[in-house]
């Protein structure tokens, strides 16, 4: 998918929406008050208060039954119009569509997309006019051959006629296009070649969080950029460290199912251009999927160079070395705290942030297990930290070095923690990693770069998690007392290592074998019926060692084969971090957010087509909308080409609109820009102008962005109902959150105080005018 | 004041439309088959007529597309406005990578435009070469340029008067399969496409429907196009570049055959037959071919003394402008250069030297370049390697003394001969033996040193290409 879809946060909206409403009626209010005054002098002051009593009171009393006398009424106009005509210009199209599309691609997924668009977009653009030209001309035309008459002397309050034409006509163009989407439907089953029907699909993804390491293995925001002018994608650099880290929330077997799904569609970059079988099969990718809570903790205390060497080693598990830079940092704060730039301050109190906050929640999810409580206290200092040196940036000068005499403090009362529970630290933050086989990249083939990954992964385990497996299970076989029989190990632990689990004959014997040699070197103790390391040391130092020794390498030629759960033992709280690397040296892989995601079982294409049908609807029930609130106040030609220009604006500048309201499009102002073509000066040389004239003319630009501005927030972005098309024309389910839900916030946002306008004009206009 | 009944109304209606059919099929029946270009007339209404005898008509351009003219027709007057906005949708869609309504986009303008030369070209290009780019695997990046060149044949059929697009067909199957980074898979690609499932091991029939090898089927385009000029006026390009593509791609369809390797003397046979055909081609026909020079001055590239005098009688201009005129012509195109190398290339005496090389580094690859120890004479043999290699280098002092241009213009020969002598010293220096200073090349290669480095080079992408492919991955 080439955008990022975005989740509609409501409760914003609806903020701003009463926020723009309340203003605007207030705006209406208080002209209608001044021109009732200005018309009638001190009786104005009578006639408005009556006016707005009636017309609230018309609001609290609206008839449904008469609403939908008026409502079917405007349907059988509109179909004595013949609305339903459209049909037939639809059908003829899609009689001769073929001639249009060419299947010479032959490519599966650009025919479905071919297909689908036509039937999208010719739905959406043949029944804009027959909408318009309804909605528009209707009450302007009964007001003009005085039938309007007939239905006003009836008990029927004005904004019921309102409400009934708007009703009327939503049913006529609802109708219009539930039908055409059926059709259509039928047509794209028909239509779409056997072969590629199967792309007929609505995949339901689910997207992470993105973001990167870079070569260095530091956390980066964006990778690296290759020179492309569309920056949607950043490049991870392969045969390096790099890495795009996607995080996925959620993630249980309830959610997901039992087996999990990852579909990928990254871009290739080479500089190189490599082997003969990359150039045929591609570039290489691998998934890694990590648990990671020490990245998590301390991957943001990397941002500030100063600290870097002290969250690398947090990260790397290594917490007397963390200790000790620790003090260092301390005592480097003590002696020079105005050394360190201030954005390494700015870094440090982000990571200790973060810190506190992820090592905040392993505390509560371990509670009550070994290591749980240091956990804690380290969860406690690093808030302490975040605190001072956020108090860094209030201190007055006055204060002197102090603030940086208790950043200094809490860096040494970490030290002090990381050295006394080093062990125990290492113990509870555990880093796994089970590397996935490569496969080779499809770049916009979407939908053939899909893996599927088992709930029970095997694996072969690198030191760190080599060490875990033994310790943990030389832990549990002492617990369950099968380590030792007498002085001695007992004479079954190599089947008992063997039964327990995924250890093959040739690793338990040899397993056995070092902890014999081991016992009798002295460095493990049988105490009390139970084997334990010498010095008071723990199980995984020990291992640690024997490991990084390499005494423990695998006598098995498939090496330590683990198994691992993926939703119990690869996600932390839920959250599954999938790393992506590059496998070819001097070759890149580009992604962004949505090119990686787990997709869930598939749903029928027709879920996705309907929904986006739906969008379509909700769009023309708006341009119903604005057609009949534009009629309410102008004639029938004028509100044809305000509704026109409405929906124009709307659906093609509206983007152009909110980059220039949010000070994201690039350039000068209206009058500014004139001027220097006029002069012919380029922005940079700036206006030949004295200073004076130079703030006129950027004042005056400031009004025209100021309408601009306006523009904006009261024209409705036609784009965000035909984003679910993209959806489906790409193979995706229309999501409800990042789609639907926005089309039906943006049409409810218009309805409501379209309705209260039309139906204010329709009551105080004067109908013999015409 | 209205005496007449419905009835009456609606027969009087039926009338008037019958009475008004009459002329307008008298005048605008249109054409209802495809127009060739020879014919004298069409049958069609006398407009029909009119357009086709002052070549204005759709049908008289080429294939009629329905669907085109009804989008211009339903347009209006906006063709202009449309075509802006698809052009730039067309380039935003390549930016954002969104090839299938790029795609599509194109086609869109074409029906606006079918006629419109530059279109084609462009968009023709862009696929063929800036969008297949884009794509990593090599099979995508086929699959955009087989795009490419069926959407600019596709606009030869609709524009059957413009030679130039006739010739682009040709340019661009011939330099995508035979010289682009690619071409070693394109042209294996081109007679068995990669979509097994689709043509079943075969070639795309849609661009090669003969299934044989694609500098043949540029050969035909070129040709095609030749034929075009001869009918029509040629815009676009030089025209003694243009009518060049035949010939051209005749030559090096025989030298891509020598650069696959030649196995056997069947092999060998068909190469010199190829490289007679082209030089033939590239003597009497492109050769004397009458070209319009400057101020319109007739010249033939193929001329001898005489050649000149009768031209210049016939243009009314000295002997001194009208060989100025032609050798500036049989510079630019290196005309020379092409009659000696194919001269060169279809001589036994030059196949020869190729074969002496091309199974010396057979014979160096397949190990044979070690010394043989004959126990009978107490003394080492020449390897077969070296044997080779010392047979290749005389050859090439033969061809070089036959043809002296060849050992200074010709890059591919200079490389050659220079490899052969490159890989008769690594043979010397694997057997512990330093080569002796004399030997045949010995003036060139000395006169060649800077040339060394490529060439070892060279010899170093040798050794990697006959190394066993790497397993591919995930394997």
């Amino acid at each position: 998918m080439d955008f990022d879809p975005t989740p509609f946060n409501a409760s914003e909206a609806w903020i701003s929406w009463l926020r723009l409403v309340g203003v605007l009626s207030l705006c209406a209010i208080g002209l209608s008050f001044i021109l009732a005054v200005a018309r009638n002098g001190s009786r104005g002051v009578t006639i408005f208060a009556e006016g707005l009593k009636g017309f609230l009171s018309d609001l609290t009393s609206l008839n449904p039954r008469r609403i939908f006398a008026l409502a079917s009424l405007t349907f059988k106009d509109a179909v004595r119009r013949k609305a339903l005509l459209v049909f037939v210009v639809f059908i003829a199209l899609l009689m001769f569509a073929g001639w249009f599309i060419s299947d010479s691609t032959g490519r599966p997924e650009l025919q479905v997309k071919k297909h689908i668009a036509l039937v999208l977009t010719s739905i959406a653009w043949l029944t804009l006019p027959v909408v318009i030209y309804l909605s528009c001309w209707v009450i302007p035309e009964d007001i003009g051959l005085r039938s309007m008459h007939t239905v006003v002397t009836k008990p029927v309050r004005r904004i019921e006629i309102v409400v009934g034409r708007i009703l009327g006509f939503s049913s006529v163009a609802t109708l219009v296009l539930g039908l055409m989407g059926l059709i259509g439907y039928g047509w794209i089953l028909r239509q779409v070649p056997a072969e590629v029907q199967s792309h007929l699909t609505c995949r339901v993804p689910v997207f992470g969080q993105l973001y990167f390491i870079d070569p260095a293995g530091q956390p980066s925001r964006t990778g690296i950029n290759v020179g492309d002018p569309w920056m949607f994608r950043s490049f991870v650099q392969g045969n390096s460290r790099a890495r795009a880290v996607w995080v996925f929330r959620n993630m249980t077997p309830e959610t997901v199912g039992d087996e999990l799904t990852l579909e990928s569609r990254f871009e290739a970059f080479r500089t190189v251009k490599g082997s003969e079988s990359s150039i045929k099969s591609g570039m290489e990718a691998q998934y890694v999927l990590v648990k990671n809570p020490r990245e998590e903790a301390f991957g943001g205390l990397a941002i500030g160079a100063t600290f870097r060497d002290f969250a690398d080693a947090l990260r790397e598990g290594q917490f007397n070395n963390a200790a000790e830079r620790a003090n260092e940092l301390a005592e480097k704060i003590r002696t020079s705290p105005r050394e360190i730039p201030e954005q390494d301050y700015g870094g440090l109190f982000f990571g200790s942030g973060a810190a506190n906050q992820v090592l905040d929640a392993l505390a509560t999810q371990d509670a009550g297990k070994p290591g749980a409580e240091s956990i804690s206290a380290l969860s406690g200092k690093f808030l302490k930290l975040s605190e001072t040196v956020s108090a860094l940036s209030k201190a007055q000068e006055s204060a002197g070095n102090a603030p940086f005499l208790s950043v200094a403090d809490d860096l040494a009362s970490i030290a002090e923690t990381l050295s006394a529970d080093a062990e125990l630290l290492r113990e509870r933050l555990p880093r796994l990693e089970v590397p996935l086989p490569t496969f080779n990249v499809a770049e916009f083939h979407a939908g053939d770069n899909v893996s599927k990954i088992p709930r029970r992964i095997q694996f072969t385990a690198d030191y760190e998690t080599l060490s875990r497996f033994l310790s943990s299970r030389v832990e549990a076989l002492n617990a369950e007392g099968k380590l030792v029989s007498g002085d001695a190990l007992s004479a079954e632990l190599e089947s008992s290592l063997e039964q327990g689990g995924p250890m093959s004959p040739e690793n338990a014997r040899l397993l056995a074998t070092v902890l014999n040699e081991q016992l009798s070197a002295g460095e493990l103790v049988i105490a009390d019926g139970k084997l334990s390391p010498s010095q008071n040391r723990r199980w995984l130092t020990f291992f640690d060692t024997l490991v990084q020794k390499e005494m423990l390498v695998s006598q098995d030629i498939e090496g330590w084969k683990l198994e691992l759960d993926l939703f119990n033992d690869l996600t932390t709280m839920n959250n599954l971090r999938v790393e992506v690397a590059c496998v070819n040296d001097q070759m890149y892989l580009g992604m962004a957010r949505p090119d990686l995601f787990v997709r869930l079982p598939d749903r029928s294409f027709r879920v996705g087509y309907f929904k986006s049908i739906l969008t379509l609807c909700l769009m023309m029930l708006l341009v119903v909308v604005i057609g009949v609130t534009a009629s309410c106040v102008v004639k029938g030609p004028v509100s044809v080409f305000l509704t026109l220009t409405i929906f124009i604006l709307g659906q093609f500048f509206h983007g152009m609109m909110d980059r220039i309201s949010g000070g994201k499009e690039a350039g000068l102002g209206l009058v500014e820009s004139a001027t220097l073509i006029f002069q012919h000066r380029n922005p940079n040389a700036g206006m030949d102008a004295s200073e004076s004239t130079q703030n006129f003319v950027r004042s005056l630009d400031s009004v025209s962005n100021g309408l601009v501005k306006g523009a904006n927030s009261i024209v409705p972005d036609f784009g965000i109902f035909q984003s679910s098309a993209t959806y489906v024309e790409n193979g995706f389910d229309v999501p409800f959150d990042s789609a639907v839900l926005p089309s039906i916030a943006a049409f409810l946002a218009f309805l409501i105080p379209c309705i209260l306008l039309a139906g204010a004009c329709l009551k105080f206009r004067e109908l013999e005018a015409k | 004041m209205n005496n007449l009944n419905s009835r009456q109304r609606k027969l009087l209606y039926a009338l008037g439309i019958l009475v008004l059919l009459i002329p307008i099929i008298y005048f605008g029946a249109p054409v209802s088959r495809d127009v060739k270009v020879d014919d004298a007339s069409v049958e069609g209404g006398y407009l029909a007529q009119l357009r086709h005898d002052h070549q204005l008509g759709e049908t008289t351009l080429g294939e009629i597309d329905p669907s085109s003219s009804a989008m211009n027709l339903v347009l209006l007057g906006m063709k202009g406005m449309a075509v802006c906005y698809l052009h730039q949708n067309a380039i935003e869609y390549q930016e954002r990578k969104d090839w299938a309504k790029l795609r599509e986009t194109v086609d869109s303008i074409i029906m606006l435009q079918p006629h419109y030369r530059e279109i084609w070209k462009f968009q023709g290009w862009n696929l063929a070469y800036n969008v297949s780019r884009e794509w990593d695997k090599v099979d995508d990046r086929y699959f955009w340029v087989k795009e490419g060149i069926k959407f600019i044949q596709e606009g030869t059929n609709r524009n059957q008067k413009i030679p130039i697009l006739f010739h682009n067909v040709g340019e661009f199957i011939s330099s995508k399969m035979g010289i682009s980074d690619e071409k070693k898979f394109f042209r294996q690609y081109f007679v068995s496409d990669p979509n097994v499932e689709k043509f079943n091991g075969g070639a795309d029939t849609d661009i090669n429907p003969k299934g044989i090898d694609s500098f043949l089927v540029a050969y035909d385009w070129f040709t095609l196009a030749n034929a075009k000029d001869d009918l029509y006026d040629m815009t676009g390009m030089t025209h003694v570049f243009f009518r060049q593509g035949p010939p051209k791609a005749r030559l090096s369809y025989a030298e891509a055959q020598q650069k696959d390797g030649l196995e056997n003397e069947e092999a060998r046979q068909a190469n010199r037959a190829a490289w007679d055909e082209g030089y033939r081609e590239w003597m009497e026909v492109y050769g004397v071919y009458e070209f319009r020079g400057l101020h319109d001055w007739k010249y033939k590239l193929n001329s001898t003394e005489e050649d000149l005098v009768q031209m210049a009688e016939e243009n009314g201009i000295s002997l001194d402008d009208q060989r100025n005129l032609w050798a500036r012509n049989v510079d630019m195109v290196h005309y020379r250069f092409w009659r000696d190398y194919a001269n060169a290339e279809r001589d036994p005496e030059t196949v020869a030297a190729h074969q002496a090389f091309f199974e010396g580094k057979k014979a160096y690859n397949e190990a044979r370049s070690v010394d043989r120890y004959v126990k009978g004479k107490e003394e080492y043999e020449k390897s077969d390697a070296e044997r080779l290699f010392d047979e290749a280098m005389q050859k090439w002092v033969r061809v070089f003394e036959k043809y002296p241009n060849m050992s200074v213009d010709s890059q591919s020969y200079i490389d050659e001969a220079l490899l052969t002598v490159y890989y008769w010293i690594k043979v010397h220096e694997n057997n512990g033996r330093k080569p002796p200073t004399e030997f045949p090349l010995k003036t060139f290669w000395e006169g060649n040193a800077d040339r060394r480095p490529e060439i070892e080079r060279e010899f170093m992408m040798d050794a990697i290409r006959v190394q066993p492919e790497e397993t591919p991955a995930g394997g």
